[in-house]
């Protein structure tokens, strides 16, 4: 039982991590229709952004808004200047995009702050010890994830559901034309989608640099698992994508205990055939609205 | 003018005519004496031979890009200061793979076959390198020290005499930190953790056999490349009552799962890891004091012992050829790999053959490189350089070495047993 809650908690906490960076590639899904497979690295790149400014003697909280705001109008000029120029075309070309900008921001990343990983973190909001009951620990590393990871879950929420702003990019990712006819300024919310999705995704990426650390392959593998989080519940649902972030955190985890251990390390194949199963049943994901077309 | 079937035939006999005569002409010219003209070693000219390496600049596995940088700056100081190796500066050429096996294929045969190198030099990488390494036995190409610790390299020279190990075998580095873990926790629990392939394997394999029935192996967990991390295989050793925990991962798997179990678990259980993740990278990425009191094994010099005049050199080599700040595990790692190269090519002599080279390669006998722990020592039967080390436990961030040099000279990872240890 204590291992069963143990893997729970941290099955949470490393889904959580899944789900926000799901959350932000469910953003810019809405927003422009591609799947920005450069998620992840545009997240790390966000992450050396706050190593760099951490390392000219900032703060943790102000090198963090710092890069939140570089991060949104990162994402927002990526829209501008380079997605735009695909849009309505075909699909083929915004992932072709999507794959050109891994590139771009892996090779940036590289070239400009090494391979070297860097020191960052766990900071103080995430370290010292566990707190135990029993045989069941929760440490201040995965709690400081969980409450941010909420705190973002809430503002976005608020955000979208609670502001004339919100609406409008609700409006937007609904129908342009309609959104355009009553006056809101499309291009701009797209950037905007774009912007608020990467700046999401750098929450992500600094928490995930709290347990993982920071180099240039930490997201490496996050964002595979964010993009079936995102599948999982619905490309266009945010909140199919924290559903689906912590389905296949605590999936992973309770794959591997209770699996037979002579299979070896099955944990990541039940849980991607957790995620095949629920395709096959609900092909747009759990909280996805099947596409209609009126013809 | 067209013509016919007939016709052409005419023609082409004819030139096929004339072409003969021509050949025969020449030939004739041979009366006079020729010059006697061997067949020309590739990569190698008066005053230069040319080397190469296939290694990761970038992609997933970038940062172990500094080793060939730190190689191609030793090769430089060596031109510029004793003016090469037996009158022949040193060229190397570094092909970026970026950990792809497909690609490792296709700039080795440029390599090979377009740049003529001499010899391949450290190439890095386990899945990258096996699908080179026969292709570079059939065409006979020198496939020095390799840039993993994988049995596939030195495990039967017989069958592969091109190809070269560098670092401790994975079976014989096991085999010593399982001796440590035997004498130093008899009678309690013992929790395994690899990664699930040959390079998990054969550690597991040489930690069993160190380990003997000295203690219960009460858990044994595997990772895939793909993991994120390692916390729950943490939390299934935890929960197995684990005591010791021995650990073979990248720095990258290794810092998430010392991470977890201190910070998430408040668990202080020691770990005894591959001396792939004892370096500065996992340092950076898991915090100094996670990681304080975790053993390995080290055989070259570190970093941080800059008293020593042989590092100090090190360091001043990276500023001044590298153009780096300082060095590190890898770049020291480089420079071992570079003066390992610089000793064979000495030995072959300035009549270069690539037999030569490799004759040369597996004859070094008691040599010590500059920052080396221990003699190198090859042989005919014996492809792998370095065989021990010493334990090294992190103090403040940094490994510093414990007791006395642990050493299996000589003894294929095949057959290797704890009884192969000497002190």
């Amino acid at each position: 039982m204590d291992l069963f809650l143990q893997q729970l908690i941290g099955g949470i906490a490393s889904g959580s991590m899944f789900a926000i960076l799901a959350l932000g590639i469910v953003l810019i899904y809405r927003s422009t229709g591609t799947l920005n497979f450069a998620q992840g690295q545009m997240a790390m790149f966000s992450m050396f952004v706050a190593w760099s400014a951490m390392s000219t003697g900032m703060g943790f909280w102000p090198a963090v808004l710092l890069t939140l705001l570089s991060a949104l109008a990162m994402g927002a000029l990526v829209e501008w200047l380079i997605v735009r120029r695909v849009e309505g075309t075909s699909d083929l070309n915004s992932l072709i995009v999507a794959m050109g900008l891994f590139l771009i921001f892996d090779g940036l990343a590289l070239y400009i702050w090494g391979p070297l990983p860097k020191s960052f973190g766990p900071f103080s909001f995430f370290s010292g010890g566990a707190s135990c009951v029993g045989g069941v620990c929760i440490g201040r590393l995965n709690l400081g994830i969980l409450v941010v990871s909420i705190v973002t879950t809430v503002l976005l929420y608020l955000l979208f559901q609670c502001t004339r702003f919100g609406l409008a990019l609700r409006a937007t990712a609904l129908n342009r034309l309609a959104s355009r006819l009553v006056g809101i300024p499309v291009g701009r919310m797209l950037s905007t989608g774009w912007g608020l999705g990467t700046a999401v995704g750098a929450i992500a990426g600094i928490l995930a640099a709290q347990s993982l650390g920071l180099d240039i392959r930490t997201m490496f593998f996050v964002v595979l698992f964010a993009l079936a989080a995102a599948v999982l519940g619905g490309l266009d649902s945010p909140v199919g994508a924290v559903v689906g972030g912590l389905i296949i955190g605590v999936v992973k985890n309770l794959a591997g205990t209770y699996t037979p251990s002579s299979v070896g390390s099955i944990d990541l194949a039940v849980a991607f055939a957790v995620i095949v199963l629920v395709l096959m049943v609900r092909p747009n994901g759990i909280f996805g609205r099947p596409v209609r077309m009126r013809v | 003018m067209t013509l016919s079937g007939k016709a052409w035939t005419w023609v082409v006999a004819g030139l096929l005519a004339v072409m003969f005569l021509g050949t025969a002409c020449v030939e004739g010219v041979g009366e006079f004496p020729a010059p006697v003209e061997e067949a020309p070693v590739p990569g190698v000219t008066d005053d230069e031979v040319v080397l190469g390496t296939h290694t990761s600049l970038t992609g997933p596995v970038a940062v172990y890009s500094q080793i060939a940088l730190a190689i191609n700056a030793y090769f430089e100081y060596v031109n510029e200061t004793k003016g090469g190796v037996n009158g022949r500066t040193i060229k190397f050429l570094i092909e970026d793979d970026g950990y792809s096996p497909p690609k490792t294929v296709d700039l080795v045969r440029k390599l090979v076959e377009e740049d003529r190198i001499f010899a391949l030099v450290n190439g890095f990488g386990t899945p990258t390198h096996l699908q080179v390494v026969d292709y570079l036995q059939e065409n006979g190409v020198p496939d020095l020290f390799v840039a993993t610790g994988a049995t596939e390299w030195v495990k039967d020279p017989e069958a592969r005499p091109m190809v070269f190990g560098s670092i401790p075998n994975y079976v014989g580095e096991g085999i010593i930190l399982g001796q440590h873990i035997a004498e130093t926790y008899p009678g309690l629990k013992l929790g395994l953790m690899s990664q699930n392939d040959d390079f998990g394997a054969d550690g597991m394999t040489g930690i069993r056999r160190g380990v003997g029935d000295a203690l219960d192996i009460v858990g044994e967990e595997t990772h895939e490349v793909l993991d994120v991390d390692l916390a729950s295989q943490v939390d299934r050793l935890h929960a197995a009552g684990v005591d010791v925990i021995a650990i073979w991962a990248t720095p990258q798997h290794f810092a998430t799962a010392v991470k977890h179990a201190r910070l998430n678990l408040n668990w202080d259980v020691p770990f005894v890891l591959s001396l792939v993740s004892a370096n500065e990278l996992t340092v950076l990425l898991a915090g100094p004091e996670v990681i304080e009191g975790t053993v390995s094994l080290g055989y070259l010099k570190s970093a941080f012992e800059i008293d020593d005049p042989d590092v100090a050199k090190h360091h001043k080599l990276v500023q001044d050829y590298m153009g780096g700040e300082n060095g590190n595990t890898l770049t020291l790692y480089g420079q071992y790999i570079g003066e390992l190269v610089e000793e064979s090519l000495r030995r072959a002599g300035r009549d270069l053959t690539r037999e030569g080279l490799i004759e040369a390669a597996e004859s070094i006998t008691d040599f010590w490189c500059s920052i080396c722990l221990g003699p190198v020592n090859t042989s005919p039967t014996d492809h792998d350089p370095v065989q021990g080390g010493f334990l090294v436990r992190a103090e403040g961030g940094r490994w510093v070495r414990f007791g006395d040099l642990v050493t299996y000279e000589g003894v294929l990872p095949g057959d290797m047993m704890v009884e192969d240890l000497t002190r």
